[in-house]
């Protein structure tokens, strides 16, 4: 029996996997720092997704249309619950990004070649950056209490060390570190759509503010703005920012790219929510009242260019009227207008063609209609609009390209993911 | 690969010469021993010839003289002769198959030739174990077959649901009604928590990759080996126990054609599920508690509209079943060959499965030592999907309706459509262009021969390779909404997979006297290779079909995954003089799953079987036959992911156009087999020539269970496959058979089957419990524990849900209405008290009337589409449910009532996941009836046919149940959401051959 156990033993029945390459064939392979720095942009990616909606849908910019049976629900109302898979994936693809720029800082060493350094550079630049949304997600502010606890700072490649949380402190000292060693490491702004010496420049700026260094933030933004790399768009192109691609964008510092068909997001990208733009999107959530009255302000302000209300029109192909406010079950109502400008009518609760009040001032012209009790009811002019369970479709577009995409790409994949929520201009991720 | 094969060549050469060597000395040292019995003196000669019924010489039956130790055995051509005392001698003839035959000799030598009947009794009957055939009689392990007769009831193109409820312990769930569907088959529990617990498939020796295509009319019997004695010959593949078919084979010296057909309608049914009409719906938005928050839209003029989603997406679908098959031979040549037709319409509109197979089996006696065994399988399947949205079925409103005024469907995203359903979906306007199809196509080819090297020795061997390709497609019309932002788009996906077997293996058997060996040793390699592309393209002409008329490529992918297997393995049973037998198992597998530390694992069984029925001192009349029986054995289970050895890098991702590597899994180089150690009990009785029962318990132990042990999230990995903890299995199976008539016009046959198993882990990483979804990972509970926040009803004071808090410390209870603050716990298992199946056959003359029946008791199933569809007004444009039989809605305070107040926008979380909608899903359920007559021998014998018979069956006639899902059965496997609901079906056959 040995015997004929011995003569099979000898056989190979190896195997080895195709869609990854195993750690030890890697340096045959000739992978190296470059392959796996892309790797952390990469894993970037669809990082961004749950990120956006953990920063914006808390905000008060955007309002569901009724529920929605994701879990991004219990992120729009507050209603935390424990087992919310997106701020889990959150937490999951940040420190994937953090462990896979720790392997390289133990791989690769500084000082081997300028090549090698801008690449350790940006890898330090995107662990900071994964940091800091860390600890202002599940910290507190700085300035608020340094010493409470943030997040673990994971800053080696051993899975088998899992750290405790750090203090908030601790944590924004890191990333102060890392991004100083970034900027010194850093040598070259290769395009926007890779971490530069500007981009470690602006979050330490921002780094500088949250901790209320001002004196510091200033001199980072200053160093931004004086950089002949990046500069702000005209005021009359920056309705259009979502349209333009990253690289042709002068105005974005860094930006996470998205290849238009290749990293095809469709209904899962963040856009999806805001829009429904030819058959594709969600399209369940749209600028909140707040917001409107906010940018609509001043009509200049070209962030009302970001929002694309969904106008429905007549038998004859027009656009009508209508007087739009939030009643007090904050529940849209509306009621139809017409006439002339100057002259509009309506017809009241009890069928009666009533005025339209008009209250002139300096800056803003108000409407008001009269209400069942008789009180006066401040109204929007608004023209119609398609409602989904009652709240009219106000698109928001800044987060899905264009809005006609066959010009150019493609609905609310639109080349990039491109939303900067409550982050500014020069943070665009 | 060169090296492989060469190396693999050598492998084979190396253990064939070892293993004829070592059965040689087997064989004549056993010849020896033979020898040494007739050399006593002898006053008397007998010598004849041993025939069997059709006259043909019968060789080595063995002839024994009854008291004494001679003894001897017939040649080649059923000649004996055999020295015997002058008085009166009783000579026991005795052979494998065969029913014993005693003799009494005289007082002079003479000649007694004898005529052996073959004995077609239960015990008698040849059972298939996989790499032998054994005599039931002589098993040790836990073999359950199903004939063909039993086979062919149910109308499916599916082996595994044909299984259903015909063999104890061996639990088969119809997941859904969609044609072609695969059942889960699961065989004595669950032992694995995250790998495979399907179990491993043979067809006419060849180890398959998943579930083979069979037309099941083809298969002449199933084996299911369950227990360690049975499947340990499959080593490390058989842990989740082996079913083994075999394939139809001719029979010489007939020929006959045979012809079936059946066809039926097949609707839809819903069990207690039930979505509300356009009344219902306007009634209980009439129930909110918070009207103030219902739109502006919910009006009177709602009630206009009363669209019966599912009356329009479903129909009493068409099944059609052909068959024509030869079968016969000759004493050289022996052919089966068959077509089979069969076409399945979908109850939901819009879905055909189709398929074709044919087989060809053939066997050629070449000379007398050489036979040939090529078979040949094919099959293409085709399937066109166009299907109607179940999900939409389910959740839109009855206030929608898909079509305007013209009969045309309505784009809900078009301004000005009042589309009130939530997701906004009227999927009758993209079906109106959109589609896909798939067509499959397998081929199995065998090249098997067999040799026989001398009368007892025999080299078999069976080389196999199968072949799958598999092309889909997906079409979207540039003018739907899913096609228009590409103008249209095209998804190509190729894949193929192709699967190598072969085994070689000497086969020893011998009877002499009272000893019968039956031994074999083999060596086996078995490798996969599966790989595929996948391609979109978009912007598209209206109606074409290729990616070439596509103007803009999108996407492609491709992937490859292999494996490989490497296995010697030896057998050897032995039995003596009808009483005892006695089996051992060896095998050694060699995986490519791996890492080379731990890449040969060795399993093993022994067996035993005590015959006590046939032991002079056993005198009682009453039992037919008692047998006892036990076994030991180990076996093995492999990870499913294919390389969790390797600490790799992913290549399957870029940045910005340009190649990218990220680390992605850890490996482990010390990664080895998951092992389940099985006992296994049991008694076998038959009493009274009427009742067959057999009760078997089994403990399987598993052990260096294969887990994927999940990490903080803080290491960057989700964690790595490693040999942690252990999973017990016990239970107990019983199957009881009974003639409950038998007379010459009238027939009763009943057998039910029980399976009982109760699952416990043993063992886990560093003692620690994991949470996965809405179960818990311990130890010391069962694999599906449910863990969960415990509801414990409505408020009657306010009519908001109510959920425990358990304070760690003091574990104190207090009640919650905030979800968010309940505690997690156990609150209940999925798995069943115990499973079975009831199977009755009544024939009065030629008229049958059969039944099958399949139930599971006690099965704690959590009902997730009630989350959606009971989920007190969290969901107000979903559909909702109508109120079960026993359940009530909180109205006003006071109110003792099992539902929470209805609130627009939802009742504080009420619907999220709790131990609310665990129910339990126990079931009877009526498989199949069918009623047949086969016209008699007189009026057939008029004409030019052999039988006749006609039959009308229906599958799924009813199932009782109080689960208040769509399928208790799909939801006992963890299917409870929009799942395809079994259809009811009523069949009219018929089958003739001549």
């Amino acid at each position: 029996m040995a015997i004929f156990l011995l003569g099979i033993v000898a056989c190979e029945v190896e195997r080895y996997p195709y869609d990854s390459i195993v750690a030890d064939k890697l340096d045959e392979s000739g992978a190296g720092i470059e392959a796996a720095t892309l790797g952390n942009y990469a894993m970037l990616k669809s990082w961004t997704d749950n990120w956006y909606r953990l920063v914006e849908y808390p905000g008060d910019n955007v309002a569901l249309s009724g529920t929605t049976s994701d879990a991004l629900f219990f992120n729009y109302n507050y209603q935390h619950i424990p087992n919310n898979y997106r701020v889990a994936t959150y937490w999951q693809n940040s420190y994937q990004v953090i462990v896979g720029t720790n392997k390289i800082f133990d791989t690769f060493e500084e000082g081997v070649s300028e090549e090698n350094d801008q690449l350790l550079g940006e890898n330090y630049y995107l662990r900071a950056m994964t940091y800091f949304y860390l600890t202002n997600i599940f910290g507190r502010p700085y300035t608020q209490n340094p010493a409470s606890l943030a997040v673990p700072l994971k800053l080696d490649a051993d899975a088998k060390v899992f750290p405790e949380r750090a203090t908030v402190e601790a944590v924004y000292q890191q990333i102060e570190a890392d991004l100083l060693k970034a900027e010194t490491l850093m040598s070259s702004f290769k395009e926007n759509v890779y971490a530069s010496p500007e981009a470690a420049q602006a979050l330490l700026s921002r780094v500088y503010l949250y901790m209320e260094d001002n004196q510091q933030a200033l001199a980072y933004a200053d160093k931004v703005l004086a950089s002949t790399n990046v500069s702000l768009l005209p005021t009359e192109t920056l309705a259009s920012y979502p349209t333009i691609v990253p690289e042709s964008n002068d105005e974005t510092i860094f930006a996470i790219k998205f290849v238009k068909d290749a990293d095809n997001l469709e209904w899962s990208s963040i856009g999806s929510m805001f829009a429904n733009i030819q058959g594709v999107g969600w399209g369940e959530m749209y600028a909140s009242q707040p917001y409107l009255d906010l940018v609509r302000q001043y009509p200049s302000d070209q962030r009302n260019g970001f929002i694309d209300p969904v106008y429905l029109l007549n038998d004859a192909g027009e656009k009508t009227l209508w007087a739009l406010y939030v009643d007090n079950k904050y529940q849209y109502e509306w009621l139809p207008v017409e006439g002339a400008p100057g002259q509009y009518t309506y017809t009241d609760a009890n069928g009666n063609i009533q005025k339209l009040g008009i209250t002139m001032a300096a800056d803003d012209t108000t409407y008001t209609i009269k209400l069942a009790d008789n009180t006066r009811q401040e109204v929007e002019l608004e023209y119609r609009m398609a409602d989904r369970n009652g709240y009219p479709k106000y698109y928001i577009t800044k987060c899905s390209g264009r809005k006609d995409r066959r010009s150019f790409g493609h609905r609310l994949f639109p080349g990039w993911q491109r939303c900067t929520s409550t982050v500014p201009k020069q943070m665009q991720s | 690969m060169k090296n492989n094969y060469l190396c693999k060549r050598w492998g084979y050469y190396m253990s064939l010469l070892v293993v004829v060597g070592s059965l040689t000395f087997i064989h004549y040292s056993v010849r020896a021993t033979a020898i040494s019995y007739w050399q006593d003196l002898a006053e008397v000669q007998v010598n004849g010839t041993i025939t069997d019924e059709a006259n043909n010489p019968l060789p080595g039956v063995s002839i024994a003289v009854q008291g004494t130790t001679r003894g001897t055995i017939s040649d080649a051509d059923g000649r004996y002769s055999l020295q015997v005392p002058t008085f009166e001698s009783v000579l026991v003839f005795s052979y494998v198959g065969y029913k014993r035959k005693e003799v009494t000799t005289g007082s002079s030598s003479q000649t007694i030739d004898v005529q052996l009947e073959e004995d077609t009794g239960l015990l008698q009957e040849l059972v298939v174990t996989g790499y032998s055939k054994q005599k039931r009689e002589n098993l040790t392990g836990s073999v359950a077959t199903v004939s063909a007769e039993k086979l062919t009831d149910v109308t499916t193109p599916n082996v595994g649901n044909l299984l259903q409820g015909k063999v104890s312990g061996v639990n088969v769930t119809q997941n859904t009604g969609r044609p072609g569907a695969l059942p889960t088959i699961r065989i004595r529990g669950r032992n694995s928590i995250n790998s495979s617990a399907e179990p491993l498939w043979v067809v006419d020796g060849v180890i398959v990759a998943g579930v083979p295509t069979l037309n099941p009319q083809d298969i002449a019997s199933v084996s299911v080996l369950k227990d360690a004695s049975a499947a340990a010959l499959y080593g490390s593949r058989g842990a989740n126990g082996v079913v083994v078919v075999t394939t139809k084979a001719g029979e010489s010296g007939t020929s006959t054609v045979n012809v079936s057909a059946r066809t039926g309608v097949s609707i839809l049914t819903m069990g207690n599920f039930d979505v509300m009409n356009s009344n219902q719906l306007y009634d209980y938005y009439q129930g909110f508690g918070n009207p103030d928050a219902i739109p502006n839209w919910y009006t009177n003029d709602l009630l206009n509209t009363n669209t019966d989603w599912f009356k329009l997406g479903t129909q009493p679908a068409l099944t059609q079943d052909y068959n024509l098959s030869f079968g016969g031979g000759n004493e050289n040549m022996k052919v089966y060959m068959a077509g089979n037709y069969y076409n399945e319409e979908g109850t939901v509109k819009g879905y055909d499965y189709d398929r074709f197979t044919g087989r060809i089996n053939l066997e050629y006696n070449v000379n007398s030592w050489l036979m040939l065994k090529p078979k040949i399988m094919a099959s293409y399947t085709s399937v066109n999907d166009q299907q109607h949205e179940l999900y939409d079925m389910y959740r839109n409103l009855p206030w929608d309706y898909p079509f305007n005024k013209e009969g045309q469907p309505i784009n809900p995203y078009n301004p000005g459509v009042n589309w009130y359903s939530r997701d906004q979906n009227n999927y009758y306007y993209d079906l109106q262009w959109n589609y896909n199809t798939t067509s499959e196509l397998q081929l199995m080819t065998n090249l098997d021969f067999q040799i026989d090297l001398t009368k007892d020795l025999s080299f078999i061997s069976t080389n196999n390779v199968t072949y799958g390709n598999k092309d889909s497609l997906n079409y979207q019309d540039p003018r739907s909404i899913s096609g228009e932002a590409d103008q249209g788009r095209i998804a190509n996906g190729e894949n193929r997979r192709i699967t190598r077997f072969t085994n070689q293996m000497l086969n020893y058997q011998k009877s002499f006297g009272n000893h019968q060996i039956n031994a074999l040793a083999a060596y086996e390699f078995n490798d996969y290779h599966y790989n595929n592309v996948f391609a979109q393209g978009k912007g598209v002409v209206p109606g074409t079909q290729v990616l070439n008329a596509t103007s803009e490529a999108v996407q492609t992918q491709g992937t490859l995954n292999e494996y490989a297997f490497q296995s010697v393995l030896f057998n050897a049973n032995y039995a003596f003089a009808e009483r005892y037998s006695l089996q051992f198992s060896f095998r050694r597998d060699g995986a490519s799953r791996f890492g080379l530390e731990k890449q040969y694992g060795n399993f093993y069984s022994i067996g035993g079987a005590w015959n006590i029925h046939n032991e002079a001192f056993f005198n009682a009349s009453a039992f037919t036959y008692l047998r006892l029986k036990g076994s030991y054995g180990g076996l093995g289970n492999t990870p499913d992911a294919y390389y969790p050895q390797y600490e790799t890098y992913r290549l399957d991702i870029m940045y910005n156009g340009r190649p990218a590597i990220f680390p992605n899994t850890l490996g482990n180089n010390n990664l080895t087999w998951e092992k389940t150690y099985e006992t296994n009990l049991a008694i076998e009785a038959g009493l009274f020539d009427r009742l067959d029962i057999i009760v078997e318990a089994y403990n399987k132990n598993t052990t260096d269970l294969l887990h994927y042990v999940p990490l903080p999230d803080v290491s960057g990995f989700s964690g790595f496959w490693d040999n942690i903890g252990g999973v017990k299995n016990t239970g107990i199976e019983v199957s009881l058979g009974s003639d409950i008539l038998k007379t010459d016009n009238l027939n009763w046959r009943l057998d039910v089957n029980l399976g009982a198993n109760r699952n416990r882990i043993t063992n886990l990483y560093e003692g620690s419990s994991q949470i996965n979804g809405n179960k818990i990972i311990e130890v010391g509970e069962n694999v599906d524990t449910w863990y969960l926040q415990q509801w414990v009803g409505v408020n009657p004071a306010d009519g908001t849900p109510q959920w425990n808090i358990v304070d760690p410390e003091t574990q104190e209870v207090t009640l919650t209405s905030n979800y968010a603050q309940a505690t997690l716990q156990k609150v209940g298992n999925a798995t069943p008290d115990f499973y079975g199946g009831i199977n009755s056959l009544i024939q009065y003359k030629g008229i049958s009337l059969s039944a099958n029946f399949g139930f599971s008791k006690g099965a704690q199933v959590y009902n997730a589409a009630r989350e959606t569809y009971d989920s007190d007004g969290a969901y107000p444009t979903y559909n909702q449910m109508n109120l079960q039989d026993g359940w009530s809605r909180w109205k006003a305070p006071g109110d003792q009532a099992t539902h929470p107040q209805l609130i627009y926008g939802g009742n504080s979380n009420s619907h999220k996941p709790s131990s609310r909608f665990l129910e339990d899903a126990s079931y009877l359920r009526l498989r199949n009836v069918r009623l047949g007559y086969a016209l008699p021998t007189a009026l057939l014998s008029q004409l030019p046919v052999k039988n006749l018979d006609i039959y009308l069956s229906s599958d799924n006639l009813f199932t009782l149940t109080k689960f208040s899902g769509l399928d208790p059965e799909a939801a006992i496997n963890g299917n409870t959401n929009t799942l395809y609901p079994m259809p009811r079906r009523f069949l009219v056959g018929l089958n003739f051959s001549f």
